[in-house]
């Protein structure tokens, strides 16, 4: 009995030997996702192609956090991550043949650039297809709607939110498209990775183009 | 060094012992290289323990518990699906145990070097863990294993508590994940370790 034990106590010790990746090899690119709505770009539509104009906030972003009730981002003294990544989101756009106009210019989308703080979007936010109405011009942002898991990651949102046809979808507003890039915290390089991030996450979305 | 002053100690301690046995135990190293690489490719180094009962000089039976941790890595790329893309890097992981049963036959019911074949029959336990930037996945997948082996055990002395076993063998076992589109494990085992015959 007791030699049985002793081998059950063993193998259990060695099975709690759990090997994982080292996390610096882990964290040496960011995590680049992207979701379109199917029904808004098809093999035989885009609904790029019907945009012409979209507004964004540069040099700030929407922060959703478990930490904090503030709902702005903006770089600390010294610092340019947000404005870096917001710009470089902005020329994104651009390139893809798109004309920036202000928000009561009636633009076709917005642009939401978001950070999303402790807790990871790859693992337990839930988010919605559409806005409802009333978050339109709070802050300039829509926010996703997320669970209360919380952990210890930094993600940051990008989306492009339809507001040409906001009647035409219900009087709601319709996301067409969503990119997370993360983790951000635990980045080599937090801000040069997070660009790298962002030129990805538009170069994987091809269809985000005016023809 | 006084742990390996330890170790040789108790080593030629019940290698003094010159009796005949009923039983054994052994522990050895568990070397696998997966011939099924769709998953995990690079060879692991692992453990393995096991009782061994004689019932005669010629026959055997068993159980052993083995370990070992496999794990590969896919350079980052861009997996597009409907509705969206990923990029990113993967390493995969396979946490891999198995408990199995087994009947051995000795070719040489006697002498300081004996050969046998075995064949065993069990248990599998497998975690997948898919590690990509700080965030992980996985599929736990519970399912019967296969084993036969061919080995070597080479007492140090006539009737000496200790020996040394070497052996390889093949495992197949029933772990697929249609989560992550993984097939049925198999692999060749490589084992290096020491017996110590029990009376």
């Amino acid at each position: 009995m007791r030699k049985t034990a002793a081998f059950a106590f063993l193998m259990i010790s060695l099975a709690a030997c759990r090997l994982e990746p080292d996390l610096a090899e882990l964290v040496q690119d960011m995590v680049v996702q992207t979701q379109y709505d199917e029904q808004s770009v098809t093999e035989s539509f885009n609904i790029f192609n019907t945009y012409s104009t979209f507004t964004m906030r540069i040099d700030t972003m929407g922060l959703v956090s478990t930490r904090t009730r503030d709902t702005l981002l903006v770089d600390a003294s010294g610092q340019d991550f947000v404005k870096s990544v917001t710009r470089r989101v902005r020329d994104k756009v651009l390139q893809a043949g798109f004309l920036p106009v202000g928000s009561s210019e009636t633009p076709d989308f917005s642009v939401n650039v978001i950070l999303l703080d402790n807790f990871s979007f790859f693992q337990t936010v839930t988010y919605p297809p559409y806005y409802s109405s009333w978050y339109y011009g709070y802050y300039g942002y829509w926010f996703p709607y997320v669970t209360t898991y919380a952990s210890s990651y930094g993600t940051v949102a990008i989306e492009i939110v339809d507001i040409k046809n906001y009647a035409a979808n219900g009087n709601r507003y319709k996301i067409i498209w969503k990119a997370f890039i993360g983790d951000i915290y635990t980045s080599v390089d937090q801000k040069t990775k997070t660009l790298e991030a962002v030129d990805q996450a538009f170069a994987q979305s091809t269809y985000i183009r005016k023809n | 060094m006084k742990s390996l002053l330890t170790i040789t100690a108790c080593l030629f301690f019940v290698a003094l012992q010159a009796q005949p046995a009923d039983g054994a135990f052994g522990i050895t190293l568990n070397i696998l290289n997966p011939t099924y690489t769709d998953y995990v490719g690079k060879t692991s180094t692992g453990f393995r323990l096991g009782y061994t009962r004689f019932k005669s000089d010629k026959f055997g039976w068993g159980f052993d518990a083995a370990y070992n941790t496999l794990n590969d890595y896919v350079p980052r790329q861009t997996y597009e699906y409907p509705g969206g893309a990923i990029t990113t890097d993967i390493f995969n992981y396979m946490y891999y145990f198995t408990l199995m049963l087994n009947g051995q036959y000795y070719y040489r019911p006697s002498g300081r070097l004996v050969p046998y074949a075995a064949l065993g029959a069990g248990l599998s336990v497998t975690r997948y863990t898919l590690f990509y930037n700080v965030y992980q996945e996985g599929d736990e997948k519970v399912g019967w294993a296969l084993r036969p082996e061919a080995g070597l055990v080479f007492r140090v002395r006539e009737y000496s508590a200790l020996g040394l076993k070497g052996a390889v063998s093949w495992e197949y076992a029933g772990n697929k994940s249609t989560l992550y589109n993984i097939d049925n494990f198999s692999g060749f085992t490589v084992q290096a370790g020491i017996v110590l015959f029990n009376n």
